[in-house]
């Protein structure tokens, strides 16, 4: 008889044959083999999402050992340069002379690295790219700041009211993007790293951090507890905001101690007079859930009629689809408009633009219309199985784009300025009266996100030939 | 969010690894398996919407999802399951499996969590194997293939791999209770 674990892996793999089928029945007919068939299906959706978990931690290593290995060949460069070039020795005396330099410049090679690795090592982080009107406080005086300069633990970096800096941390993905008229103090310490928000607002992009060694960012009035995450902290006067884009951050009052779990997709404020609780970053009526199984969950926030949304997912087209949506509820005719402002993406192939879906389900019909950098506007449509796409634009972001149902046609349009509107494709789509309208985000890859900003964002119940940007009584931006 | 959805949704959420497990083992496609957890969330919400209540929710879940999983081997043009009662006989087994258990595993997130550890353990060829077949779907053959093996030896190695992980998350959950 065949092992009943045998038995399962063909049936997963749906190569039993008719034979192995019967003798499975057979096995299940007892309590203990229903028993262990429950708990080989329970390890087997454990397993699967082990397995996505495992795919993702690999893809940030291979990320993190691409940022070392610019480290390591900056050492290269520096002991390269350091050393004499290689020229033709014509007599004894010059080879003596060119002996002793070689002896001279390794010696300078050797302190040089000492002096490198000294200062190195006191070196938290560095400055990404231009730092615009930012002052670094070490020991309470002013230091020059230039392009990627180091920042060093117990350093307070101030940006101006016109500034803004980027900080990343020396071996590992965390960045800290620093707003105007911000002032933060960068500290490692053993039990990790600190960060304290004294004004403005910073957006943290936190790898996963060491077991027992939480990123803490404080601030007058609250404490966040980092596990690895990205997140938005604010701070004023009166109160401190935290805004999570991803993973989870255990938000504290400083004042009674009072915490709150907040996850992605949701925000929380310390102040006097207000309720610490996780609320919704979208306010109703929208929604917004990844469509199919994305590999890493996405997240959006609207805030007026504008819209960051993050989402990973394979692709939108063939049979099934796998993106994030922000949506809201469509009765009858309507339609969805929205300007995308830009899509930072980790694959060409990733794509943001306005859906129209009949369903939350991945095969559902939908129409798409979409940017995607480098290639411009696309349309793209399933009405039963198979998605079809159709190139209609060149444009590049930013790119006004309009879905529009009338009956079962679903047209799409492309705008320079939201004004005037171009058709840029039809087709006839029946779904059900009830359907699902908003924006869709998808990174061609499980294991990344992509962010789209979108603008203008507005749904209209009822569609009109030539719609205008920011008007029309029934808009629910 | 009314009191009762919000329980309901907590219920919902909390049994999610039980409820996965039952569809994931009958569908073995991971879009689909979340697509057919989906459509139960939306039936059960437009349930509550209509004011029904629901007593055994882990039960309903369940009948809502064999009936979707039913109706998805059913539009399988190719797997010659239509009208098969065997398969029909072994989805009310697994059904019947679940019926006999809690919905709420005794330390569900530990479990996953030394899991995961355990994957991340693995020799390379050892989770090369295990991407192939879980996150990427792939056929038995096809594996067998790719690795240059028969499907007979790819067949042994999960079964042998899946029983180390099992060893080495129990050898885990107990370093844990000691507290080393």
């Amino acid at each position: 008889m065949t092992p009943l674990e045998e038995l399962l892996i063909k049936w997963h793999d749906r190569s039993l044959s008719a034979q192995e089928r019967l003798e499975l029945n057979g096995w299940l007919a007892t309590a203990e083999a229903r028993a262990r068939l429950r708990d080989e299906f329970g390890f087997d959706a454990k397993l699967l999402a082990a397995v996505q978990v495992e795919k993702a931690r690999t893809h940030a290593q291979e990320q993190a050992k691409a940022f070392q290995t610019i480290e390591v060949s900056r050492h290269d460069v520096f002991e390269k340069s350091s050393a004499p070039s290689g020229l033709p020795f014509p007599g004894r005396r010059a080879r003596r002379r060119w002996r002793i330099a070689w002896s001279m410049a390794a010696c300078a090679v050797l302190v040089g690295a000492v002096i490198f690795f000294a200062f190195r090592s006191q070196t938290l982080a560095r400055f990404q790219g231009e730092a615009r009107g930012v002052t670094v406080l070490r020991g309470g005086k002013p230091m020059a700041v230039t392009r990627e300069a180091a920042v060093r633990s117990g350093d307070q970096v101030q940006t101006s009211t016109a500034g803004g800096a980027t900080v990343v941390f020396l071996k590992e993905l965390t960045r800290l993007e620093l707003q105007a008229s911000t002032s933060v103090r960068l500290e490692s310490t053993e039990d990790g790293k600190r960060l304290e928000l004294r004004q403005g607002a910073i957006t943290v992009k936190a790898a996963p951090q060491p077991k027992g060694q939480p990123m803490v960012v404080t601030t007058p009035h609250a404490e966040a507890k980092v596990l690895g995450t990205e997140f938005l902290l604010a701070v004023t006067a009166q109160s401190s905001r935290l805004e999570v884009l991803d993973g989870t951050v255990q938000f504290a009052s400083r004042e009674d101690g009072k915490a709150v779990v907040v996850n992605g997709g949701f925000f929380a404020t310390v102040g006097r007079s207000v309720e610490l609780a996780a609320r919704s970053l979208l306010p109703g009526p929208w929604h917004s859930q990844d469509i199919g199984e994305v590999g890493l969950p996405g997240v959006a926030r609207l805030d007026g009629n504008r819209c960051t949304a993050k989402g990973a997912g394979r692709n939108t087209c063939k049979s099934k689809d796998q993106f994030h949506f922000v949506y809201q509820p469509l009765e009858g005719d309507g339609e969805i408009i929205a300007r995308v402002v830009a899509l930072e993406m980790s694959r060409p192939g990733a794509k943001a633009g306005v859906v129209m879906r009949e369903s939350l389900k991945t095969s559902a019909p939908h129409a798409f219309l979409f940017f995607r950098p480098g290639s411009g506007v696309e349309f793209e449509y399933r009405s039963k199985i198979e998605s079809r796409t159709a190139q209609v634009g060149s444009e590049t972001a930013p790119c006004w784009v309009r879905l529009a149902r009338e009956g079962d046609v679903i047209t799409a349009y492309l705008s320079p300025d939201g004004v005037s509107w171009s058709k840029a494709g039809s087709e006839t789509i029946r779904m059900d009266p009830g359907i699902y309208v908003g924006l869709g985000v998808t990174s061609w890859d499980n294991s990344a996100l992509a962010t789209s900003v979108f603008d203008n964002v507005s749904a209209l119940t009822a569609a009109r030939p030539n719609p205008q940007p920011n008007d029309g009584p029934s808009r629910t931006p | 969010m009314s009191e009762s959805l919000k329980q309901v949704t907590t219920h919902f959420l909390a049994s999610r690894p039980h409820l996965m497990a039952f569809i994931y083992g009958l569908v073995r496609d991971p879009q689909m398996a979340e697509d057919v957890y989906q459509e139960v969330w939306l039936k059960l919400a437009n349930e509550l919407e209509k004011g029904v209540v629901i007593e055994d929710q882990g039960k309903w879940c369940r009948k809502v999802a064999k009936n979707l999983i039913v109706q998805y081997w059913r539009e399988q043009r190719d797997a010659k399951v239509v009208a098969d009662s065997t398969l029909l006989e072994f989805v009310e087994f697994v059904d019947h499996a679940f019926d006999e258990s809690d919905s709420r595993e005794d330390r569900w997130s530990d479990r996953q969590l030394a899991l995961n550890e355990c994957v991340e353990a693995l020799p390379e060829k050892s989770r090369q194997l295990l991407l192939l077949k879980y996150d990427e779907g792939s056929s038995i053959s096809t594996i067998a293939a790719r690795m240059q093996q028969s499907t007979a030896a790819v067949v042994k190695a999960l079964v042998r791999l899946r029983q180390a992980l099992a060893v080495c998350v129990e050898k885990k959950l107990k370093l844990q209770e000691l507290g080393l």
